[in-house]
């Protein structure tokens, strides 16, 4: 049993760790609380897996219970980190495959921009535009990995979105001018 | 957008109004459907008509791409000494379960069934760990008998009282009978007197010739 244990270990959390990392990420907003939710939802994983009735995809299971860990760290911040993550550097870089060092750059920079707008949302707008672009979900599989239905999904979305599009005019206008460019509204549809 | 950002609709209380909820019908609906890029059903003659929502489309499918963007994970992430740690984590947190502590305490005490909690009843190892024939606890024993003389010894306490009682009254009988026979015992002396029958003797007589008393 324990040889099938260390397998099953093995294989989800060398399968699931990146992604299960990036969702924490974007709705803690740092790299040191994004590997405490990682380890608190893995063991989560394996402490609840009996009751993974295989009516969901796995991955439905496992984001859910990501983003759940990672709305209830915040509650829990204050307690003591693990003596190996303490030392990490909160310090962030972002998947690129520019060309260009100046683009990679930009890129970096960009994505710092991003990441503390999105920091300044709510943690539950958070997690669905999370979910939503880093795991490119439709609304039906938002609405099964989140519990909610899917008007809920939509609006919560779109509220997502708007209040974003706030943060990034209000408080970002370097990005906003970064990310602008000419569009007309025949583009949309 | 076609409404006033600062003019909320009136049936909402304030406080739960949001830029989304101050958004007229069409709007709306437009903002939630060209989210889902899959559906394809975004009414683009609203965009012409609504500048806004042109603009809000435009901005997010800018920030789409950044948004997609996959934060680089720190290379601790990938260190076995990671794995380590958390493997460590979920076998004390396994140890430290209530499933964990029943199986730890096997040897020690038999366990009914009846002790488990209901979610770990399903798993194969709950069901390969109940003990198949129960034994009840000293402990628990030990209070079912005390509660059981002490039954008995309330119940022994009326029943003396009840045996004094009735000695008390048998002896209270006794005296006073043997009291009204002793009394009734005690009787004068008779005293013949004789008399001229032509009066009346003023005490009760008998007349023997004739037998008994008048």
């Amino acid at each position: 049993m324990e040889d099938g244990f260390e397998r099953a270990f093995a294989e989800l959390f060398g399968r699931y760790r990146e992604r299960v990392y990036a969702i924490a990420f974007r709705v803690v907003g740092n790299a040191v609380d994004a590997l405490d939710v990682v380890q608190e939802s893995f063991a989560l994983v394996f402490r609840k897996l009996h009751s993974f009735r295989g009516g969901s995809l796995f991955s439905t299971w496992l984001f859910r219970i990501v983003v759940n860990c990672s709305i209830d760290h915040r509650r829990k911040r204050d307690v003591a980190r693990s003596p190996l993550v303490q030392g990490l550097s909160a310090e962030i870089d972002f998947i690129d495959d520019s060309p260009s060092p100046d683009q990679r750059a930009e890129t970096k920079e960009l994505g710092h921009q991003v990441q503390a707008a999105i920091s300044l949302l709510s943690p539950k707008l958070r997690a669905i535009l999370a979910l939503r672009y880093l795991e490119d979900m439709s609304y039906e599989h938002l609405a099964a990995t989140l519990g909610l239905s899917l008007g809920t999904v939509k609006s919560r979305l779109a509220r997502a979105h708007l209040a974003l599009e706030s943060v990034v005019r209000n408080r970002f206008p370097q990005l906003d001018t970064s990310i602008a460019a000419p569009d007309s509204v025949g583009d949309v549809g | 957008m076609s409404a006033p950002e600062n003019q909320p609709p009136e049936n909402q209380p304030r406080d739960r109004r949001d830029r989304f909820s101050c958004l007229p019908p069409t709007c709306r609906a437009f903002l939630c459907t060209f989210a889902d890029n899959g559906t394809g059903a975004v009414d683009g003659t609203h965009a012409e008509q609504c500048a806004e929502c042109a603009k809000q489309h435009s901005f997010q499918t800018r920030l789409g791409s950044l948004l997609s963007t996959r934060p680089i994970s720190p290379e601790l992430l990938r260190t076995t000494q990671f794995a380590e740690m958390l493997h460590e984590r979920i076998i004390e947190a396994a140890a430290s379960s209530s499933l964990g502590i029943l199986v730890a305490n096997r040897d020690s005490a038999p366990i009914h069934s009846s002790a488990w909690p209901e979610a770990l009843l399903e798993s194969e190892v709950a069901r390969s760990t109940i003990s198949a024939t129960p034994q009840p606890s000293p402990a628990m024993w030990a209070k079912v008998r005390h509660s059981i003389m002490a039954g008995v010894s309330e119940r022994r306490q009326p029943r003396h009282w009840r045996r004094l009682l009735l000695g008390i009254t048998t002896a209270a009988a006794a005296a006073i009978v043997s009291g009204l026979v002793l009394s009734n015992g005690t009787t004068k002396e008779s005293t013949i007197v004789f008399t001229d029958l032509d009066t009346m003797p003023g005490v009760e007589f008998a007349i023997l010739r004739y037998g008994a008393l008048r």
